[in-house]
C-alpha cells in the first residue's frame, strides 16, 4: 500500500510506461492524402461518367459542356439533362447510404447495422408492389410512376417509424431494435411475396425490376431532392460527430458526459429513415454500399473519430456508386446492368480484401 | 459538499437502496464498499440520474442534481462506470472527449491546450497518439482519468477503477487519485472491492448491505463486527505499521 505521508504532487505519483512517440505527423498527413485522394478520384470519376455512354466524348468537351451560357449542342444537352442528374443522384444516394450505415452503426451499436436493419428496403419494396399489382397503374405513365414513388416512400417510412417506435419502450435496448427491424422486414417480405403470388406475371417481372435499382430512373427533380436531404444530413451529421463520438463507448459513459442518449438515437433513426426512404424510393433497392463504406474507411483508419468519420464514409459512399454505376452501364454496353449486382461484385472483394490485410497486420 | 439524503431507489419494483445519507467533502476521498449486489454502483448511477429516484434529495451546493439537465450534470459530475471498455480511439481523442459537456460544435484551442496540460501532468505524453486498446490497463484507466479531468468538474465518481488491474497499476491510480483529489480539492466518490485499499486511502468509508447504510465514518472507527455481518466472512482488522489492513 501506498504512504498516505506523500499524496500531494502529482509529479510524484509512479510513471506509467513509456512508449515511443509513434509519430503524429505521418499519420495526419496520411489522413489528408486519403481525404486529397478521395476528392479527386471522385472527381475524375465524375468526369469520365459524364463522358461515358451512347456518344463518348473527351473530358475537355464534358467540361465546356457544363460552363453555363454556352449554346446549347446535342452533346452538352446530353451532359446536362441526362448525365448529370444521374451523377449527382449517384453521388447523393451513395452518401446518404454510407452516412446512415455509419450513424447506425454507431446508434444500435452493431457493425452489421445499415438502413436495410429498419427495414426500409423491405418497406419501400412492398409500397412498390402495392402500387404495381394492387393500384391500377401503368409503368410506362408518367404519373403512375409518381405513385409507385409515393408507395414506395410511404412504405419505407412507415415501416421506419414502427421500429422506431420501439426505442420509445422504456428499456428498449439497441439490440432490441435491430430484432425488431428483422422481425418488421420478414413480415413485410412475407406481405410482398404473398402480393406477387396472386399477381400476373407482367407484374411481378415489373415489381422485380423496380427492386434491382436504376439511378436513371430520376430526373433534374428527383436528384435535388436527393442531394438536399443529404447535404442537410451530412451537415446535422457533422455537426453531430462528438456526440456519436461519446456514445462508441457505451450508453452510461454518454450519459455521464451530457448526451441525451434516447434522443440522440430517435432523431438519428429519425433522419436516417427519412433520407433513406427518399433515396429507396426515386431510386430503388441499391445494397450493401451502406454497410461497406463506413467500414473501408475504418479499416483503413481504424482510431479515426465520428469528425472524420462520417464526411469520409459518405464521400467514399458516393465515389463507390459513381464507379459501380459507371462500370454497370459501360462494361457490358449496351446492356446496363442493374447496380446493386455491380455493388456487391466489386464491393465484396475489396472489403474481404481490407478485412484480411486488417487481420493480418493485427495479428 | 455534495449531499445525499434519505435517498431510495427502486428497480423493477424492489427496493436497491434505502434511506441513504451520506455528505462527501471537497479534498477527501470518499470509498463505498460492500457485497455484490449491495447497491454501490446503483448509488453512483443514482447521482448521475441514470436511474430513477424514487424519494430523497442529492445536494450539491443545496441545489438538487436530479433537477439538473444531462449537460449540466455532466459539467458538475464526472463518472467513470464499472467495467468501461476501450474503443478503437487515440488516447489523446479519448481524453478530449472529455471537455464533450463544454463544447457548442467542435473542441477550440483552449480545450485542446487543458487536453495537453492534463496529459503531460498524468504522464501520458508518449501514448497520446497510441490506440487505447493496445495499451496496458494501467495506461487505459489513467487515460480514463484523464478525461474525466478535462471535464473539469468538482465532484468524481470512479466506480471500480482498480478492477482487473495489477498491484503495481493499483498503486499507481489509487495514488493519483489521492494526489489530484488533495491538490484540486474534488470531491471523490470511489467504489471499491479491495477492502484495504479502502481502509488506506479513503478518508471516509460507506459501508452498504442490501441497499441500507451499516457504517459511515472513518475507516479507524470502523468495528470488524460491521464488516463481518456485511460480508457475511470471518475477517480481522489488524494494525501494522500504523496502518489498518483487513485480514482473512
Amino acid at each position: 500500500m501506498s504512504s498516505r505521508t506523500e499524496p500531494n504532487a502529482l509529479g510524484r505519483c509512479r510513471a506509467g510506461l513509456r512508449r515511443p512517440d509513434p509519430g503524429l505527423p505521418m499519420k495526419k498527413n496520411k489522413r489528408f492524402v486519403f481525404i486529397v485522394s478521395l476528392v479527386g478520384a471522385t472527381l475524375v470519376l465524375s468526369i469520365w461518367s459524364l463522358a461515358s455512354g451512347s456518344i463518348d466524348c473527351s473530358p475537355l468537351e464534358v467540361i465546356k459542356a457544363l460552363i453555363p451560357g454556352r449554346p446549347e449542342t446535342d452533346l452538352s444537352y446530353l451532359i446536362v439533362h441526362l448525365r448529370l442528374p444521374r451523377l449527382i443522384a449517384a453521388l447523393a444516394v451513395g452518401g446518404i447510404l454510407a452516412l446512415n450505415g455509419a450513424v447506425l452503426q454507431n446508434v444500435l451499436v452493431n457493425p452489421l447495422a445499415s438502413s436495410f436493419t429498419l427495414g426500409i428496403t423491405q418497406g419501400a419494396a412492398f409500397g412498390a408492389c402495392l402500387a404495381m399489382i394492387v393500384l391500377p397503374v401503368n409503368a410506362a405513365s408518367h404519373v403512375s410512376l409518381s405513385l409507385v414513388t409515393m408507395c414506395a416512400f410511404c412504405g419505407s417510412i412507415l415501416t421506419s417509424l414502427a421500429v422506431m417506435s420501439f426505442s420509445l419502450l422504456r428499456g428498449m435496448t439497441p439490440q432490441g431494435l435491430i430484432l425488431a427491424g428483422v422481425a418488421i422486414s420478414a413480415l413485410l417480405s412475407a406481405c410482398t411475396m404473398s402480393l406477387q403470388y396472386f399477381a400476373s406475371d407482367v407484374q411481378v417481372v415489373s415489381t422485380m425490376f423496380w427492386t434491382f435499382g436504376d439511378l436513371g430512373r430520376g430526373g433534374w427533380r428527383e436528384s435535388t431532392i436527393t442531394m438536399s436531404l443529404f447535404l442537410v444530413w451530412l451537415g446535422l451529421a457533422i455537426y453531430l460527430a462528438w456526440d456519436f463520438e461519446a456514445l462508441k463507448w457505451g450508453e452510461n459513459q454518454a450519459q455521464a458526459l451530457g448526451i441525451n442518449t434516447k434522443r440522440l438515437r430517435f432523431f438519428s433513426l429519425l433522419l436516417t429513415a427519412l433520407t433513406t426512404a427518399a433515396a429507396t424510393a426515386f431510386f430503388g433497392v441499391i445494397g450493401f454500399v451502406g454497410l461497406i463504406a463506413p467500414h473501408m474507411v475504418r479499416l483503413a483508419f481504424p482510431r479515426a473519430g465520428h469528425m472524420f468519420l462520417l464526411p469520409c464514409a459518405a464521400l467514399f459512399g458516393g465515389t463507390f456508386i459513381i464507379a459501380a454505376d459507371l462500370l454497370a452501364r459501360t462494361m457490358l454496353y449496351p446492356l446496363v446492368l442493374p447496380i446493386g449486382i455491380i455493388c456487391a461484385f466489386a464491393g465484396v472483394p475489396m472489403f474481404l480484401f481490407l478485412l484480411i490485410k486488417s487481420a493480418m497486420s493485427y495479428a | 459538499m455534495l449531499e445525499i439524503k434519505d435517498l431510495d431507489v427502486w428497480l423493477a419494483k424492489k427496493p436497491v437502496l434505502e434511506s441513504v445519507s451520506f455528505r462527501a467533502a471537497p479534498g477527501r476521498i470518499s470509498a463505498v464498499i460492500g457485497p455484490n449486489g449491495a447497491g454501490k454502483s446503483t448509488l453512483f448511477k443514482a447521482i448521475m440520474n441514470l436511474v430513477k429516484v424514487k424519494h430523497g434529495q442529492i445536494l450539491w451546493h443545496n441545489s438538487d442534481l436530479t433537477d439538473f439537465s444531462r449537460k449540466n450534470l455532466a459539467k458538475t459530475v464526472a463518472y467513470l462506470p464499472q467495467n468501461s471498455h476501450a474503443v478503437p480511439s487515440t488516447v489523446y481523442d479519448s481524453v478530449l472527449l472529455g471537455r464533450k459537456p463544454h463544447l457548442s460544435f467542435r473542441p477550440g484551442p483552449a480545450d485542446r491546450q487543458m487536453v495537453d496540460e492534463i496529459i503531460v501532468d498524468l504522464n501520458l505524453k508518449d501514448l497520446k497518439e497510441s490506440c487505447v486498446t493496445k495499451i496496458s490497463g494501467g495506461e487505459f484507466q489513467k487515460s480514463l482519468i484523464a478525461r474525466l479531468l478535462v471535464q473539469n468538474v468538482p465532484v468524481m465518481l470512479l466506480d471500480e477503477p482498480i478492477n482487473h488491474l495489477d498491484v503495481k497499476n493499483q498503486l499507481e491510480i489509487m495514488d493519483l487519485v489521492q494526489a489530484l483529489t488533495i491538490d484540486r480539492k474534488l470531491v471523490s466518490v470511489i467504489v471499491l472491492h479491495d477492502l484495504n485499499f479502502a481502509m488506506g486511502y479513503a478518508d471516509e468509508l460507506l459501508l452498504l448491505k442490501n441497499g441500507k447504510i451499516v457504517f459511515n465514518g472513518p475507516p479507524a472507527s470502523l468495528s470488524v463486527e460491521k464488516l463481518k455481518m456485511a460480508y457475511q466472512v470471518d475477517l480481522k482488522i489488524v494494525s501494522i505499521d500504523g496502518k489498518l489492513k483487513v485480514i482473512f
